[in-house]
């Protein structure tokens, strides 16, 4: 299949996903109160903490701009296909795409992409009156340079996630109930991404690993790109593991993927 | 049991089966918490054979119905013919494709309905669904355009095609399923239950469509199904799968000569007559079965060969206000052949 029909296969995917997004609005109103209100709650907490004297190797702008920006550019890194791909294959939903000449990661982009695309628009408000309430203390880069490498950071993070996803969905062609590692991964990720707290504020003996580890990619480093004082040589190495490992990603997705569908029974048809 | 089947002769096969084999591998799983337990630590993989290296060929045009019980391998052969699962083993060619190859020319010849899932998006239009295989096939907006009016008119859902697919019933959700699966022109369509659960006017008209297509199309259609007015009214070839194998492989009509089951009379008395034992009286008793009585109605079972003795001699039992004589069902006939397979393995 060539390229321009895979392309217009998705772009219908995603009319198709944002026509069956948009009648379901209450879920949207609960999506963008909770995507914003724990880095809120999170931004309170550390401010608080500075406020009472605490240490931090990290000053109140840093904090400030990391926690307003956190909640869009996490947003536009997740992906949440893993358990639903899951549970397709475990339903032998998947069977659909197995025998038309598309593929369920098509649907997967495309809802992926769709869902972006509308949260984007609903959760821009919310970072609008949290940016003006913490006007004072945002502070970003003028430098042209950090804006183009942050939304590339942005598209390989969102890659990355997205093969990972797949990947972790692919157990499913052998094991009944991926929850617990989904669950797990989930719990890993949100320690080692920075989602929970800036991963500055992490212990400095396990800096070294911290720099280096995949998760890293997945969301910190594109806030770091604009928030932190990266040096140009941190901007090099970050970058150029911000592109190796979405490649990394989507080979070993592509590959257990493969080796699945060998193992597939099409259950339920 | 090996019948010849004539169409078969004349032109390639457009599906070529040799030794078709499926294994799956499961876990044993017993029951209660002590099982899951020891689970925990031990596991007892099993091997099922689900198919059993079958052979079978299949020509353009021809319909053909795959029977058996469940659990027999049918659907599962269905699925590696279609290129749903890998084979074990053996040989397997589609309209010259490895079909678990996935080759998008093979894909875009084929399609699979399945009565059981749903191919189209449920909260949108069907027509968004259908325009998603428009690109997916790579129709021309003419050959789309004119391949929905086709199809709409054949099934008589022109007025659905707005309609958000979650609002339509049972019965017309097949129906937009089978116009789904049909817009780029199948060479081979597979069927797995297409009547499940539809009501006998729905049925009615899926087959109808079926019959319609592969007459004017030459579509090839392969098709499980529990329905036996289904095979009845559309394959003149049946395909019986028992226990992973072959049981029968030919045309319907010879598969009823050969079984020969008895023929289905049925009688009204006027007045309730409930003295079986006449029947032997009149020296019928050991041709004719009761297998259904309510005193007025009686159903009979008769040998085809003493059908003439056994209606002779019924007027004589008692006043008639009704006879009917008929042949018995599809369903019934493939359970006669198991029974015979069992008595012959015991």
């Amino acid at each position: 299949m060539t390229l321009s029909q895979s392309l217009r296969i998705i772009r219908r995917l995603v009319i198709i996903d944002f026509t069956g997004a948009l009648i379901y609005r209450a879920e949207f109103v609960m999506f963008m109160v909770s995507t914003i209100l724990a880095p809120a709650i999170s931004l309170l907490v550390w401010r608080a903490a500075l406020a009472n004297g605490a240490s931090l190797p990290v000053d109140a702008e840093y904090l400030t701009t990391y926690f307003v920006l956190l909640g869009l550019v996490s947003m536009l890194t997740s992906s949440w296909t893993s358990s639903f791909l899951a549970e397709d294959i475990r339903l032998g939903n998947i069977s659909k795409w197995i025998i038309r000449p598309g593929s369920t990661h098509f649907n997967g982009i495309a809802n992926n992409l769709s869902e972006k695309m509308i949260k984007s628009v609903a959760l821009a408000p919310f970072i609008a009156v949290l940016w003006w309430f913490f006007r004072d203390t945002v502070v970003l880069p003028s430098d042209p340079l950090r804006w183009v490498l942050f939304l590339l950071s942005i598209v390989a993070a969102a890659i990355t996630v997205y093969a990972l996803d797949v990947l972790t969905a692919s157990l499913a062609f052998w094991i009944d109930d991926i929850g617990g590692i989904n669950y797990a991964r989930g719990l890993l990720a949100a320690i080692l991404r920075g989602q929970l707290l800036p991963l500055a504020l992490l212990p400095a003996w396990s800096q070294g690993f911290i720099d280096i580890q995949p998760f890293r990619f997945t969301l910190s480093f594109s806030l770091e790109i604009v928030v932190g004082n990266l040096t140009t040589q941190d901007l090099v190495l970050g970058t150029t593991l911000q592109l190796i490992y979405p490649v990394l990603a989507v080979l070993a997705a592509r590959a257990l993927w493969q080796r699945g569908l060998r193992a597939y029974t099409a259950v339920g048809a | 049991m090996q019948q010849d089947y004539d169409a078969t002769a004349t032109s390639r096969p457009v599906i070529a089966a040799t030794s078709l084999t499926k294994t799956y591998m499961f876990h044993k799983q017993g029951s209660g918490l002590l099982s899951a337990l020891r689970g925990v630590f031990k596991r007892t993989m099993e091997t099922r054979l689900a198919v059993d290296a079958i052979g079978l060929e299949v020509h353009p045009g021809e319909i053909v119905g795959l029977l058996g019980p469940n659990g027999a391998g049918k659907t599962t052969t269905l699925k590696m013919l279609s290129g749903l699962l890998y084979p074990t083993s053996g040989d397997l060619q589609v309209l010259g494709f490895t079909p678990s190859q996935r080759d998008v020319e093979y894909l875009r010849q084929i399609a699979l309905v399945m009565g059981q899932k749903s191919f189209l998006w449920w909260d949108v239009p069907a027509m968004d669904s259908f325009l998603l295989q428009k690109d997916m096939y790579g129709l021309t907006d003419a050959e789309f355009r004119t391949s929905v009016d086709e199809l709409a008119a054949m099934l008589d859902v022109g007025n659905l095609l707005d309609v958000q697919v979650r609002k339509t019933s049972l019965g017309e959700r097949m129906k937009l399923e089978l116009m789904a699966a049909l817009l780029h022109r199948p060479e081979i369509v597979f069927l797995d239950e297409p009547t499940i659960g539809l009501d006998v006017v729905a049925k009615a008209r899926v087959r109808s469509f079926l019959q319609e297509i592969n007459r004017t199309r030459g579509t090839t259609i392969l098709i499980t199904s529990h329905d036996m007015d289904d095979i009845e009214a559309l394959c003149n070839r049946v395909v019986i799968i028992n226990h992973g194998q072959i049981e029968y492989d030919g045309v319907l009509a010879e598969l009823v000569h050969e079984v020969q089951p008895g023929k289905r009379i049925r009688v009204t008395w006027a007045d309730p007559l409930t003295d079986f034992t006449r029947l032997d009286m009149l020296g019928i008793g050991e041709h004719a079965r009761l297998t259904e009585d309510d005193g007025r109605t009686w159903n009979l079972e008769v040998s085809r060969d003493r059908l003439s003795d056994v209606l002779e001699a019924l007027p004589r039992l008692g006043t008639l206000i009704d006879l009917g004589v008929a042949d018995a069902d599809v369903d019934e006939i493939i359970r006669e052949l198991f029974t015979r397979e069992r008595e012959v393995v015991s």
